[in-house]
């Protein structure tokens, strides 16, 4: 976001992306301590005001994980200053320990936490619903459905926070942090916020079980005040009147009210938009539900909404027919779009379904895959073509060397042709799972590898574990500088953070030898054949083996203008083998009518691929030189 | 959302009331495709009166270089025009280098739609690129803007 919407004054209205609206908001409500971890689709929050934290006079910057990330952020809403927590849904359960306790002591100033799910899924290893997690951790939540709702609902999230003395979990989904629409801007109130420590052990100390039990009753009954506080906010409203109820939530309200309108719908039925999900706002969804004759639940993920209408209605004994999730009118995975709620509401009324489902004039394509592959130049590529290669001439077969992975680019490898990696778990499950794989009895050499930030997140006391105990094992840290995959964030090993903070940096080598494992080299990948004898000198070695494979992205030696050359295959000598492509898999190099060709601008120059090919057909291109 | 060199389709729409952000298979207006093989993966979102507008930029997958290595721009070109006969193919490239950088070649076919959609001011245009570019990017893209605009002129 650009310096003048940050500043702009109220009333303008500007495009905004959800999660830049999410950063205006944060700026209108005089947030003080901004704070998170990586993580598509909650990245761009704290990315939008990096820039400005100085001027802005709040503290942005990224934490080691989630969990941390949280607890500062209690700690500074506890000291009387209004705090904001960002991650993706997976951070979420990093940070489950401390989320549950937050609600027994509760916060002085506004605390919220930005959570965002990912239907698709298009970023995130499952496709968790996050609103189970107001449920189990008793604390309100509330969903904005677009990127103007999702500025408001931020400002809101707070004043709620302060009056009901809670954390509140914002929630959001991809297409409300990634869409970009209009959003008016609100006023910049500044507001006092004094840092003061109150000391208070019944409410902060978790070690009296007394304590504990009266926190607990003061955690329910500030829960039965909220459904009261929220009402002069207007999360929550209802459209048109009907015998067929819709309740819907998120985005897929959006998508409902659109399809009703398509279809003509709109005055026949009536739709109940609920913006606290937590706690089921029940007199509001009683008054609303009265008079429906059936109901459908429209939502993404679980039916959650499905299941508190349910019960909303039982203790009320009212008996309607209930359609969402359960009764297959809407699926249970993968994110939903105008099609299917057409269809559930052509099933449920009656409406003709050929005119609706139209069909499209051209029909959809086969066209191969195009999975992300690691980028050209991608120093991971270096390292991981120097580990098969050492497993090969070492005389294994790579289908008898598990390669336990993590979360990162470096997962990208699983992918043909590289196909060297076999599991992608969770944060810094790479080094525990290769150890569990070793104590289960395997005996022939097991890998782990991990990336440098997933290290500092979730890895380091895997790997003290790993040394503790004792155990035979690879691990590779592929240590590229940065948090690449999420956009390029920082990571403790910098010496300055993106808001302009003076960091101390932490070298993932000083912490390794910290841990004293039986051997730690540190080597870079782009001397393959320095990786390929060192991989195969230690694979067979007793005890943990650490090598910290150590090139920075690609990427950012493309920015900072690194690569001297670049490469490209001469026409009249390549032969078509495809050498080149099958090794490397690297997405300049393509095949054009049975040759090999460069692609000029995406090059980085590494000259990987030339030494694959058979006919020595790729060359490097001099400086300022036409292929 | 970052996919780099993954596949990547984004949704614009325009209007007075636009209700959500998704819109489904059929109904677009305009595909503006970036390199070939993306818009005929992509090509059933096209609606009835739809235009597709695409730059001959050939960047298969890996799997399409492996298996089908002795394609060519011009082959895909034809297939999708076979399908889809409102398509216009664009020399973006070259526009784009004769703008004085390749990385412009999506204002080359941002130029082309404009001509032909009618839908933006060409002055608001560029004021946009002007805000968020630097200056040296600000003149290329503008002047590939415009090559792109003029494209349809001279190519009929
Ligand atoms: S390895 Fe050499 S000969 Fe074979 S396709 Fe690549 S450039 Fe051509």
């Amino acid at each position: 976001m650009l310096a003048h919407t940050i500043f702009a004054s109220p009333g303008v209205k500007v495009p905004l992306m959800g999660n830049e609206a999410i950063a205006r908001g944060l700026v209108e409500a005089d947030v003080r301590v901004l704070v998170g971890y990586p993580g598509t689709p909650s990245s761009e929050v704290i990315m939008t005001l990096q820039p400005y934290s100085r001027e802005l006079g709040i503290y942005v910057e990224w934490a080691v994980n989630e969990r941390v990330a949280f607890e500062i952020a209690l700690g500074a809403s506890i000291t009387g200053v209004r705090s904001m927590v960002t991650m993706k849904a997976p951070g979420l359960n990093v940070t489950s320990d401390p989320l549950l306790s937050a609600a027994y002591c509760g916060v002085e100033r506004g605390l919220v936490i930005l959570v965002a799910d990912d239907p698709g899924p298009h970023t995130t290893q499952t496709e968790q619903d996050s609103r189970w997690y107001a449920k189990l951790a008793k604390l309100p939540m509330i969903s904005p459905s677009n990127p103007q709702e999702a500025k408001e609902f931020t400002k809101i999230a707070f004043e709620i926070s302060e009056e009901l003395k809670l954390p509140v979990i914002l929630r959001t989904t991809t297409r409300v942090n990634h869409t970009v629409s209009d959003v008016v801007l609100g006023e910049i109130k500044k507001i006092q916020q004094e840092p003061k420590v109150p000391r208070d052990e019944p409410r902060f100390v978790r070690a009296g079980m007394l304590w504990n039990l009266e926190r607990h009753k003061w955690l329910n009954s500030r829960l039965q005040l909220v459904e009261d506080i929220i009402n002069k906010y207007s999360l929550n409203n209802s459209i048109g009147e009907g015998h067929l109820c819709i309740v819907t939530e998120g985005v897929a309200h959006d998508y409902v009210v659109e399809s009703l309108e398509e279809l003509g719908l709109l005055s026949e039925v009536k739709v109940i938009k609920l913006g606290l999900l937590y706690p089921t706002p029940r007199k509001f969804l009683l008054d609303n539900l009265a008079l429906c004759k059936s109901v459908l639940v429209v939502e993404e993920l679980d039916p959650y909404l499905e299941e508190q209408v349910k019960i909303v209605l039982y203790e009320n004994g009212i008996i309607i027919p209930i359609y969402g999730k359960t009764t297959g009118h809407i699926p249970l995975e993968g994110e939903l779009n105008k099609y299917i709620v057409k269809r559930a509401l052509t099933s449920l009324t009656k409406i003709n379904q050929i005119s609706l489902l139209e069909k499209t004039p051209v029909s959809s394509q086969d066209v191969p895959l195009r999975p992300p592959p690691l980028c050209p130049g991608c120093p991971h590529r270096f390292s991981f073509i120097a580990l098969k290669t050492a497993l090969l001439k070492k005389g294994y077969k790579l289908s008898e060397i598990p390669i336990f992975g993590d979360i990162g680019c470096y997962a990208l490898a699983v992918y043909p042709p590289i196909s060297m990696l076999w599991t992608e778990h969770s944060m810094g499950a790479s080094i525990s799972m290769a150890m569990g794989a070793k104590i289960a009895g395997y005996h022939k050499p097991v890998v782990a590898v991990i990336g440098d930030s997933t290290f500092y997140h979730a890895g380091i006391q895997p790997l003290l574990e790993a040394v503790n105990k004792g155990v035979d094992i690879l691990v590779m840290i592929l240590d590229n500088d940065v948090v690449a995959m999420t956009g390029h964030q920082s990571t403790p090993a910098w010496r300055m953070s993106e808001s302009g903070r003076v960091l101390r940096p932490i070298s993932i080598e000083s912490i390794v030898k910290a841990l004293n494992p039986d051997l730690v080299v540190t080597l870079d990948p782009y001397n393959l054949d320095e990786m390929i004898s060192a991989i195969i000198e230690i694979i067979d070695k007793p005890g943990v083996k650490v090598i910290i494979a150590k090139h920075t992205c690609a990427l950012l030696e493309r920015r900072r203008s690194i690569f001297e050359s670049k490469y490209y295959v001469e026409e009249s000598t390549c032969k078509g083998c495809k050498a080149c492509i099958i090794t490397t898999g690297c997405p300049a190099i393509i095949m054009e009518n049975n040759v090999a060709r460069i692609l000029i601008e995406d090059c980085n120059g590494c000259g990987l691929c030339s030494r694959y090919c058979p006919y020595k057909a790729i060359k490097p291109l001099v400086k300022g030189e036409k292929p | 959302m970052a996919q780099r060199y993954g596949s990547v389709m984004g949704f614009i729409r325009i209007g007075i009331s636009v209700k959500s952000p998704l819109f489904d298979p059929g109904e677009a207006d305009y595909i503006l495709g970036l390199e070939l093989t993306e818009t005929l993966r992509r090509l059933h979102y096209i609606s009835n009166n739809g235009l597709v507008i695409a730059a001959d930029e050939y960047k298969p997958s890996y799997a399409q270089s492996v298996t089908h290595p002795s394609l060519k721009a011009e082959d895909i070109a034809w297939k999708i025009k076979s399908l889809w006969p409102k398509t216009i193919i664009i020399p973006a490239r070259r526009l784009a280098e004769k703008a004085g950088s390749i990385r412009a070649l999506n204002m080359v076919i941002l130029g082309t739609f404009n001509a032909l959609s009618n839908l933006l001011s060409t002055e608001g245009i560029k004021t946009a690129i002007r805000k968020v570019l630097p200056e040296q990017a600000t003149l290329i893209s503008i002047k590939a803007y415009e090559l792109g605009y003029l494209y349809p002129q001279q190519a009929l």
